[in-house]
């Protein structure tokens, strides 16, 4: 029962095995965490967003296309939550999101995250975060959850070109980071 | 706009680099020094963040989600197809009424027909006389002109309605996806 495939387990929630639903929410639940908590950037708000994704999957679940990934589909519905729930606390995201071209600057931002971090591992987690929304989702879903650049294209509703951009911008921003507090001629 | 170094170093990273284009870093390289430190930030960002360690969900989110889902009345079906049921059905009728109109144009025939369920009509008690109205009330219909020009309209606005249920049912699809 623990080795079925997500298509398997859609098939047997409908035909009526509810309980099998939790198959699908411990396979993703930590993941959907991970990018819920970068969006939201707290743990009570991410925790909501979390069960509501799933309430909204198991409710919409007979729409889900199988030719489709139930990660991809899940993942928007998590990224849709999380940008809704932020919007209706503040308007930054929406800032933010307007465009792919756009640069941003983390300068002071950056001072601050290097003055509290101790070491080079621990600085660069802690500046993915600060950086704008879609980069750092970019980044998590492309490293953490392992979607290819076409899956988070589909997820953030943007184009696969677009979607490389942002992941090309943010490893060269993180790379100039590392070279200007000279973080690079420490051991590999 | 991407700098063409640094589009180099992510195709470095991403191992998309053809031959000439990693000649070409090695060139850079040797002209620039200080490039082969960018490459080596590069590295150390990639290999950083493939080692993100995955924050666990909060303990015990399964059952409380469980917990809704069940106390929840609503049981998820299989999806029927509506559309596809009324298309079928819509169609189905369009069809009877073509039917209807090549009845209506062998009339001569129908009016044979008639004919004989008038006299065998004779044979049959009073008591089946509603019957025979309505097959000569139905066949009056059928062999009317005027059957022509109602299937005709008929047909059109199947094709319309065909046609407003296959976009309505696009846009509500799409307002479903917007929402989830």
């Amino acid at each position: 029962m623990k080795h079925l495939t997500d298509n398997e387990i859609i098939e047997s929630v409908l035909r009526g095995n509810k309980g099998d639903y939790s198959l699908l929410i411990d396979r993703y639940k930590d993941k959907g965490f991970n990018l819920l908590k970068r969006i939201l950037k707290n743990e009570m708000d991410a925790e909501e967003a979390l069960q509501d994704s799933f309430l909204k999957a198991f409710n919409n679940i007979s729409s889900f296309r199988k030719e489709a990934q139930f990660s991809t589909w899940f993942y928007k519905i998590v990224f849709n939550t999380g940008l809704s729930i932020h919007a209706s606390k503040k308007r930054k995201l929406e800032q933010e999101m307007i465009s792919i071209d756009e640069t941003f600057d983390i300068g002071e931002i950056d001072l601050n995250v290097y003055a509290s971090t101790e070491n080079r591992t621990e600085y660069l987690l802690n500046i993915v975060d600060k950086l704008p929304i879609r980069n750092a989702l970019v980044i998590i879903l492309f490293y953490i959850d392992g979607l290819s650049l076409n899956e988070i294209s589909k997820v953030l509703d943007i184009s696969l070109v677009n979607t490389k951009v942002l992941l090309h911008r943010s490893r060269i921003v993180l790379k100039d980071l590392l070279i200007k507090h000279n973080y690079h001629k420490e051991y590999l | 706009m991407i700098h063409p170094k640094d589009e180099l170093l992510n195709k470095y990273i991403d191992n998309e680099l053809d031959s000439n284009e990693l000649n070409e870093l090695n060139q850079l390289i040797l002209e620039k020094p200080e490039i082969s430190d960018e490459l080596r930030s590069m590295k150390i960002v990639e290999n950083t963040l493939k080692e993100i360690e995955i924050i666990s969900a909060p303990e015990g989110i399964t059952s409380k989600i469980m917990d809704v889902i069940n106390r929840s009345t609503k049981t998820i079906r299989k999806k029927v197809p509506y559309l596809f049921y009324s298309v079928v059905t819509f169609f189905s009728i369009g069809i009877l009424g073509l039917v209807g109109y090549a009845a209506s144009l062998s009339r001569g025939e129908s009016t044979a027909i008639t004919e004989t369920i008038n006299e065998a009509s004779k044979l049959i008690p009073k008591e089946n006389k509603i019957i025979d109205n309505s097959i000569g009330f139905l066949s009056a219909i059928f062999s009317s002109k005027d059957i022509y020009y109602i299937g005709i309209v008929l047909t059109l606005l199947l094709l319309i309605s065909a046609y407003i249920l296959i976009d309505s049912h696009k846009q509500i699809k799409n307002k479903i996806e917007h929402f989830s």
